[in-house]
Parts: structure tokens; C-alpha cells; sequence
């Protein structure tokens, strides 16, 4: 598995599209909607800090997703199919695409948050820094196997167009573009149950009180088991295509 | 296993099955197949030939019927690392390099080749750090070529491995082909080019609308198309007077030109100067590998073998 994990990461490096709108699309994202809601003050935050957080929930999830419904590209070509004809268990091949993510969340929160500093002036200790990093990254779990059930569920060639599809309004709902604080009362009740809500707030909380608290983590690890128990289902529907 | 055949045999598939709703790809299918063999599986497009493969590698699960493989299941023979296959529907992605490809693809087995050497068994050390993208059919062939053997098996399964190549590569393919299969290994190969199976294979197997139809050496094949061709061209015959002819099975025209496929062909052919004695340009040839193909493979070919 470490090969294939090590040989994606590489093609994906040389892949400049994937990085711009994965990776250095949050970063233009960040500074655009700081300047534009900078005046405004959410919840004792500042606007720079507060967007800075969103803007790297938005990157850990977007990567994760658009890593993930990759499958739907190699379903395409046979990859996957060559694939089963080696010793490579399927549940090896579906957990290297997580990994992969995980891999790719970390450059892309790291670069939001390093734009937070060395531009729009958040200042926090370098202990904060790794609590939000750690935060971040590990809440992006989900997504990464939201990203795979929808490559293994769509069309293989529709594949990462439902997952942009799916990640921008998971973003909108989630309070990620427009603060919930903001939104309307029904809205900001399906937000809580969405993992993207969470991925920020639990960095936020993290941030004030030096833990994410409970219910957060319990979002995102039902997310993870409910979506990873489909992923394992799909895998196999799709194995078991001609 | 106690069948000491079965147990010794690399390949055994016995009452093979498969439908894909009302299709039946696969009606039926008994074969072994002993260890060292070159095995040819020849039949016109939707024989079988391929659904027959993907089972033998356990891509497909049979509806019926048993498959071994060096007397385990399809797929441990596969975990083992004893089979290496090139398929029409396995195929790569186009950013990674044939190096990468078959890197990964070593990576997954503990007893591979290395990656150099595979690459150079293959013929692909030339392109091997291009993009799998942006290949040729034929170089690409031959990547996927590189990552079937890799895993240094002992049975090859070659789903039309020499398709999109040009003539040159074909010849070089199956030199690498040859060298390979010198130290006693198992090859099935599917094929549309009958030469190939003709030069290369110790043994072929003919299927039609998913049966095995013919099976033995090229020449017993032949065989089993009793009679000749006769070719001429016979200004003023229709087609069903031509197959009314004493001794002709089957007959084709194009234009003027006949070929009759023919039981008896001495008769067939005293009959057709007496009625056409204008007829010229006449020749009579055995059986090819192609003929007895055409013949058995035909659609009215009906319960002729």
C-alpha cells in the first residue's frame, strides 16, 4: 500500500490543476472573504482569524472530496480492475485513497493558515497552531470517505463533478461562507449536523477552550462510520461489475 | 485435489456458466489446460472468449461450474502471485509513467521481478518515464505487457494482446512472448489475428456463442473441417445454385468470384465446369487455420462438428 500511496502523491504533485483548485484556491478564497466581511465582528472573534479557520475547514474538505472521487477516474480506466488482480486487498486499495487525502489536507490547511499569518496578521502561540492543524486535519476524515462512496456510487466520468456538487453547498450549509451565526435558525440546525459545520467549529472551540469538546468529534466519526459502511458496500458492487 | 489431473493441471474450468441477464456469454465451458501449454482461444467477437478469461481469473463469478487454477481458487492463485494477466478492461492511468505502473504493480508481490527487469523483458525501457497518456496503442500494449509479467508467473493470461500493434511490434512482442514461455510457463492468449495463433500456439480452442466448438492442434483443427476451397470466378452463377452443388458445405461471392467450402471437392468441382464451363481463374487449397475458423465459427455452422 505504501507504494501506491507514494505513487499517487507523486502524480498528483505533477498534476498543476488538481493542486491550484485543491490546494491554492482556499488561500485566494481566504483573503478574498476577509477582506470582505473584515469589519465585522463574529462572536469576540476577529473576522481575519474567524475566516482563516472556515477557509482551512473549506480546503480540508475539498481536497479530501475531490481526492476521493479520483476512483471514479481509474474506475474509468481499469486501474482499480488491474489492481484486484494483485494480492492488494480492497480494503487496502479504499484506505490508500484516505491517506492520500490526509496527506494533501495537511500542505493545504498549512498554506491558509501561513497566509493568516504572514498576511491577514492572526496571531496565536505555535502550540494553537498545531492544536488548529491537528484539529483541522483530523476532521477532515470524513470527507475523504464522502469523496470515495460518491466515485464508487456516480458514473465513473460524472464523478468529480458530483463531488464539487456536493462539497460547495456542504460548505454554504456549513457555515462556512456565510458564518452561521448569520444564517437563518432552521439552517443553522441542519449545519450541526453537517461535518463540515463542525470541522471549523471544532477548531474554534478548540482554539477558546483548548479542546474541541464532544459533540463535534461524535459529528464527524458517525459521518465517517455511516459513510465508510456504504464506501465498503460499493466497493464491493463495484467489484462484483463486469 | 484428489484427481491427480485436476491437482496437476495449471488451468481446469468444468461446466463453466455465465449470463449477463438474457445474454448466456458463457454456456457451458470444459477445459484443462497442463502446466507449459500455449493455448490459443480463438472465436468471433461475443464467442465467450473474454467472460471465459475474467472467470479464469476470478474478476467474474461464474453462475455455474468450477474454475482452478494450479489447484487453488482464481483468486488465492492470483493473491499468489502465479498468474499475470493483460486485459481488454484492466488498463492504467494516463499521468502515471509505465516505471510507476509497474512499480506499484511489483510493490503488491513479494517474489517480483524487478522493476528494470521487467521493463526490459517487455521492450519499454525507452519510454518508460513518458506518460502512460501520452503512449501509442502498441507502446501501451506493451506496458500492460510489463505489468503482467512482473509478478513473475507462472500462467499469463493475454486478453488480445496484440491489438493496436503494428506488424514490426507483433513480431517483437511475441520473440519476448517466446523467450518467456522457453522456461516451461502457461500462456492463454486470445486472439483475432489467426497467424499468431497458428505460429505461436501448441493448442487451439475455438468458441462460439459461449461453447467450446473445436479443440486440439492447429492441424487437428483443420482437420476437423473435412475437404477444400475451391476458388474461382464463375461469370453468371448465383450464390444458392453454387451451395446446391454436389460436395459444397458452405459457399461465399463477392461479385464474380466464388469460394466454395467443399465436404467433396472433386465432385464439387466437376460439377461446377459442367454448368458453368466458363468459369477460370479456378484454384483448390486445404484448409487454413482461417478457412476451418470461418467454417466453424459460421452461424449456420449448426451442429457440423
Amino acid at each position: 500500500m505504501g507504494t501506491l500511496v507514494w505513487t499517487e502523491l507523486r502524480t498528483l504533485s505533477r498534476n498543476t490543476t488538481f493542486l491550484l483548485i485543491t490546494i491554492a484556491l482556499p488561500v485566494v478564497f481566504f483573503l478574498v472573504m476577509s477582506e470582505v466581511f473584515g469589519g465585522q465582528d463574529a462572536g469576540g472573534f476577529d473576522m481575519a482569524r474567524y475566516m482563516m479557520i472556515s477557509m482551512a475547514a473549506f480546503a480540508a474538505m475539498s481536497v479530501s472530496i475531490a481526492v476521493g472521487t479520483r476512483v471514479g477516474q481509474e474506475r474509468l480506466a481499469g486501474w482499480n480492475r488491474q489492481l484486484r488482480l494483485t494480492p492488494l486487498p480492497g480494503w487496502a486499495y479504499v484506505a490508500s485513497k484516505v491517506v492520500v487525502a490526509l496527506a494533501l489536507v495537511l500542505p493545504a490547511v498549512a498554506l491558509v493558515f501561513l497566509a493568516g499569518l504572514a498576511i491577514k496578521g492572526v496571531s496565536l502561540s505555535g502550540g494553537q497552531w498545531l492544536g488548529l492543524l491537528v484539529t483541522v486535519w483530523l476532521g477532515s476524515l470524513p470527507f475523504g470517505v464522502i469523496g470515495l462512496a460518491l466515485g464508487l456510487a456516480v458514473k465513473p466520468d460524472a464523478a468529480e463533478g458530483v463531488g464539487v456538487a456536493v462539497y460547495l453547498p456542504m460548505a454554504m450549509l456549513g457555515g462556512l461562507w456565510v458564518p452561521v451565526e448569520v444564517l437563518p435558525p432552521f439552517m443553522a440546525a441542519v449545519a450541526k449536523a453537517l461535518p463540515s459545520y463542525w470541522v471549523a467549529e471544532n477548531a474554534r472551540r478548540q482554539l477558546a477552550d483548548g479542546l474541541p469538546g464532544l459533540a463535534g468529534p461524535a459529528v464527524a466519526l458517525g459521518w465517517f462510520a455511516v459513510v465508510g459502511i456504504a464506501v465498503a458496500a460499493l466497493y464491493r458492487r463495484d467489484a462484483a461489475r463486469i | 485435489m484428489d484427481d491427480p489431473v485436476a491437482a496437476g493441471a495449471a488451468v481446469r474450468l468444468s461446466g463453466l456458466r455465465k449470463s449477463f441477464g438474457e445474454v448466456r456469454a458463457v454456456r457451458g465451458v470444459e477445459l484443462t489446460v497442463a502446466p507449459g501449454e500455449v493455448l490459443a482461444l480463438l472465436g468471433p467477437n461475443a464467442a465467450g472468449k473474454t467472460t471465459t478469461m475474467e472467470m479464469l481469473l476470478g474478476l467474474t463469478t461464474p453462475d455455474a461450474g468450477e474454475v482452478t487454477v494450479f489447484g487453488r481458487t482464481p483468486r488465492r492463485a492470483t493473491a499468489e502471485g502465479l498468474v499475470g494477466a493483460m486485459l481488454q478492461s484492466g488498463g492504467f492511468l494516463g499521468e502515471m509513467t509505465a516505471r510507476e505502473i509497474v512499480g506499484v504493480m511489483a510493490a503488491q508481490y513479494p517474489g517480483s521481478l524487478r522493476v528494470a527487469d521487467a521493463l526490459a523483458r517487455a521492450g519499454v525501457e525507452k519510454y518508460a518515464k513518458a506518460r502512460y497518456g501520452g503512449l501509442s496503442g502498441g507502446q501501451k500494449q506493451r506496458v500492460r505487457f510489463a505489468a503482467a509479467l512482473v509478478c513473475d508467473p507462472d500462467l499469463l493470461v493475454l486478453d488480445e494482446p496484440t491489438v493496436a500493434m503494428d506488424v514490426a511490434a507483433r513480431a517483437d512482442f511475441w520473440a519476448a512472448m517466446r523467450e518467456y514461455t522457453t522456461g516451461g510457463r502457461t500462456v492463454i492468449f486470445a486472439t483475432h489475428y489467426l497467424a499468431e495463433a497458428q505460429e505461436f500456439a501448441d493448442r487451439v480452442v475455438l468458441m462460439r456463442h459461449g461453447e467450446v466448438i473445436a479443440d486440439g492442434s492447429v492441424a487437428a483443427i483443420c482437420a476437423k473441417v473435412d475437404g477444400r476451397t475451391i476458388r474461382a470466378n464463375v461469370p453468371g452463377a448465383a450464390l444458392a445454385e453454387l451451395r446446391r452443388l454436389p460436395g459444397v458445405g458452405s459457399a461465399e461471392t463477392r461479385g464474380e468470384r466464388a469460394e466454395l467450402h467443399c465436404a467433396d471437392s472433386d465432385a464439387a468441382l466437376r460439377a461446377l465446369l459442367a454448368a458453368w464451363p466458363a468459369a477460370y481463374d479456378v484454384s483448390v487449397t486445404a484448409m487454413s487455420l482461417e478457412d476451418a475458423f470461418v467454417v466453424l465459427t459460421a452461424d449456420d455452422a449448426g451442429e457440423r462438428v
